[in-house]
């Protein structure tokens, strides 16, 4: 079973997301801030990390600067999944190497889910 | 001292201008230059930062009820998880009421034609009753005792009434919502006449404030992480309406962390007689 390390500040939408990514079929790992994702990550690696961006404290960016600048993190794949998305922040986005950036309000959860399952199986 | 203001400019001299960039104003700031002797302050129009942060807190809560329909909507969802997400529903919906609710409440106090005339003095003493009686229900809830120390007494002042029940309702809420179970809440009564103010002080034994939560405790939409566990459908925007509303009323607003976890909001209200 596939893991997905879900982080998302948003009690409803974790819930949520949770709910249908397990209904999906894959063991999922919720945390609602950054900082409390990192420990899991320098013990367990996840198939896929499902990052929003605005969090309490540290937010997306800094989070994913902190696991490529670590040897055991830096290739992780990261979706980021965010209420908004300038160009400039999807920009940065890229140059963190993020496999995707999806706007929430843009997708039906369905939608998010199948094009998810895309990216972790290597489409 | 503030020589003058025109439009978003204010004129001033240096202190007045350090005063601006250092005490959390500066989010107003857009530029500061020498000018004539003393300093123009450039402010940005308030109502342009407040647009994008209330599209930002909307998005969330209503990207959850798009997806809970969705979800109810779909053949394979089971019927414990249609409950979750009913309930999901229904919280968000509340949710979404207090925080329109909210913003009425910042978008009155910051529109001046949306205050009204103080005519009349207000018996804040009774203000403060009416209001410990509305929310002692709460305080029953989670077995704890309000108690109301006088060190002076009250005399009814010109001050808007609607602004002091905001700014009291407000942080006697929080002391109850963020307090411990079994702890007292202290309201305390006094004068500072040199300065021609009565203060009110609310003080409760609970959440500590972080580093951060010192810094930003005051300004919209902001919840510390502790906040959030407590309380997940606060709004950020009680302690911004909190300060608003004592400054509209010609007061001001601060708090002290005390040993063994307490912490206590004063807010001043000034005495006037005509």
């Amino acid at each position: 079973m596939k893991t997905i390390l879900l982080i998302e500040d948003d009690k409803s939408l974790n819930k949520i997301i949770a709910m249908k990514l397990e209904n999906a079929g894959y063991c999922v790992i919720s945390r609602e801030t950054a900082e409390e994702a990192l420990p899991y990550l320098e013990k367990e690696l996840p198939d896929l990390v499902w990052l929003d961006l605005y969090l309490p404290g540290m937010d997306g960016f800094e989070f994913l600067k902190k696991i490529r600048g670590n040897s055991k993190t830096k290739d992780l794949k990261v979706v980021i999944v965010s209420v908004s998305g300038s160009s400039k922040k999807i920009e940065l986005a890229e140059k963190y190497g993020v496999a995707d950036y999806f706007i929430k309000s843009n997708y039906k959860i369905d939608e998010l889910v199948s094009l998810v399952t895309k990216i972790i199986n290597g489409a | 001292m503030i020589f003058g203001n025109k439009n978003s400019i204010i004129f001033c001299n240096e202190s007045a201008a350090r005063y601006f960039l250092e005490t959390g104003k500066n989010i107003l700031v857009k530029s500061i230059f020498p000018l004539d002797g003393g300093f123009a302050v450039y402010l940005e129009d308030p109502k342009s930062q407040i647009e994008p942060m209330v599209i930002h807190q909307l998005r969330a809560p209503l990207t959850s009820l798009k997806w809970s329909i969705e979800l109810l909507q779909g053949k394979d969802t089971p019927e414990i998880q249609r409950k979750e997400l009913l309930k999901n529903i229904s919280n968000t919906v509340d949710y979404l009421i207090k925080l329109v609710n909210d913003l009425l409440s910042v978008s009155r106090i910051e529109s001046e034609t949306g205050r009204t005339a103080v005519n009349s003095v207000s018996d804040i003493r009774k203000l403060i009753g009416d209001l410990i009686e509305l929310l002692k229900p709460n305080a029953a809830d989670k077995k704890q005792k309000i108690i109301l120390k006088e060190e002076c007494e009250l005399s009814p002042t010109f001050i808007d009434p609607n602004l002091f029940s905001s700014v009291f309702q407000n942080l006697l809420d929080n002391a109850i919502s963020y307090g411990d179970k079994n702890s007292e809440i202290e309201i305390s009564i006094s004068s500072d006449l040199s300065r021609g103010v009565y203060i009110i002080g609310i003080k409760n034994h609970g959440l500590p404030l972080s580093a951060e939560d010192r810094q930003k405790i005051f300004s919209r939409f902001y919840r510390s992480s502790a906040a959030k566990i407590v309380k997940p459908a606060g709004t950020g925007l009680g302690l911004f309406i909190a300060k608003s509303s004592a400054e509209a009323n010609g007061g001001s607003i601060w708090f002290e962390s005390q040993s063994g976890g307490a912490t206590v909001f004063y807010f001043t209200v000034p005495i006037r007689m005509s």
